[in-house]
């Protein structure tokens, strides 16, 4: 495979692959490192890219356990930051100057959910991800992405409406 | 949609047991009633179509990334004899020296693996570290060998207040060991902006080289031209 068909066959992807790497690991910098990692890996190995049947979710596990190694370096474990957000974390100067725009604040409290909620959540909402296709990707089982999913759907609204009523 | 169904859709939703065709129908049931949904599908939908950042392009440009392979063993022959000329130029121009231990802690942070790590401790230099050519050693090799284009803009960005005739030079020298057209085209236009101290002899070297991308050649011309 030479660098054009690389290229038109990964290209595609890129978006989808920073976005997921972004809901998995902070700051920005650090998820664009994981993606220039993976598209160096998968060039590396292009000669097997042939015998793949899914590409997307072969990228995007790539993008995962490139994205969880790097945690790990850093002392982070994506498993453990599990929780509950604490609600007073809201109560910032930067949370008060987003309170007129309604998605700029969603985004904001998408961004603190406990990191598992937040992929799942970005999975679905923004890539349209299948239940089992999240599940297979994350090593869950499908009624944990369902529950999760409910959970960050219900906390996600619970803490806007908190904000907005000045309850924080 | 009648309003009950709606309700029992939303309802569905928020228990995760929707199904992505569902969820399309919901999206386009609601009404100005569901003002917080409304506006979450309108996040969700522009973060999906957000454009991922500028560098980003450029970062997983794989046709710099097959050359940086193809002439891996040469590139880095040619960046290390650099960097050691680098060195001994700078020891031999200047005296300024940082503290020891300044510039242990500015080596370890410019060695992190983790790229924040390396941004951060070049935005947390002062305009005194900056200048001490001990460290003006250490931020040139970063800008030709750092793997990731934002810490080599950024450590270009702290050599930029400094640029003295014999660094100006340096970064001359450095242009061709950039593989990526951004970071040759933040050099260039440190190098133009400074053209009083650089001597076009060598700008000129430049456009004969085959290692300065078309871009960077176009603005050198430019820069010549004037």
């Amino acid at each position: 495979m030479d660098k054009k068909d690389f290229n038109l066959k990964l290209l595609p992807y890129q978006a989808k692959m920073f976005r997921f790497a972004r809901s998995l690991i902070s700051p920005q910098e650090e998820a664009e490192d994981v993606v220039q990692d993976v598209y160096l890996k998968l060039w590396n190995n292009r000669q097997s890219l042939r015998k793949i049947q899914n590409l997307e979710s072969y990228i995007m596990r790539a993008v995962k356990n490139t994205a969880l190694n790097k945690l790990n370096k850093m002392g982070r474990i994506w498993e453990e930051l599990e929780g509950s957000q604490d609600i007073q974390d809201f109560n910032t100067p930067e949370t008060w100057t987003e309170l007129n725009d309604t998605k700029k604040l969603i985004a904001m409290i998408v961004d603190r959910l406990p990191p598992r909620q937040r992929s799942i959540f970005r999975l679905r909402e923004i890539e349209y991800y299948e239940i089992e296709a999240i599940a297979k990707l994350l090593e869950l089982d499908p009624n944990n992405v369902k529950v999760n999913l409910s959970i960050a759907r219900k906390k996600v609204k619970e803490t806007f409406y908190k904000i907005v009523r000045h309850e924080v | 949609m009648k309003s009950e169904k709606l309700n029992k859709l939303i309802e569905k939703y928020y228990a995760g047991e929707t199904s992505l065709r569902e969820e399309k129908k919901l999206k386009e049931a609601l009404t100005p009633e569901n003002e917080y949904e409304k506006a979450l599908f309108d996040y969700t939908l522009e973060e999906r179509h957000q454009t991922i950042p500028t560098v980003f392009d450029q970062k997983i440009n794989v046709n710099s990334t097959k050359k940086i392979r193809s002439r891996k063993f040469w590139s880095l022959a040619a960046a290390s004899i650099l960097i050691l000329l680098i060195s001994i130029n700078f020891l031999r121009l200047q005296n300024t020296r940082l503290p020891n231990n300044g510039l242990i802690t500015l080596k370890m942070g410019l060695q992190s693996s983790l790229v924040s790590e390396r941004l951060k401790t070049l935005d947390s230099m002062s305009e005194e570290e900056q200048k001490a050519a001990s460290a003006q050693t250490l931020l040139l090799n970063t800008l030709v060998s750092d793997r990731n284009i934002n810490v080599r803009l950024a450590a270009l960005r702290a050599l930029e207040k400094q640029a003295s005739k014999e660094l100006l030079k340096e970064l001359v020298n450095s242009l061709i060991e950039q593989n990526s057209p951004m970071v040759q085209l933040a050099l260039i236009d440190l190098i133009i902006s400074n053209a009083d101290k650089v001597d076009t002899s060598d700008l000129k070297d430049l456009l004969n080289s085959e290692n300065v991308f078309m871009e960077s050649k176009t603005r050198l011309n430019e820069a010549i031209a004037l």
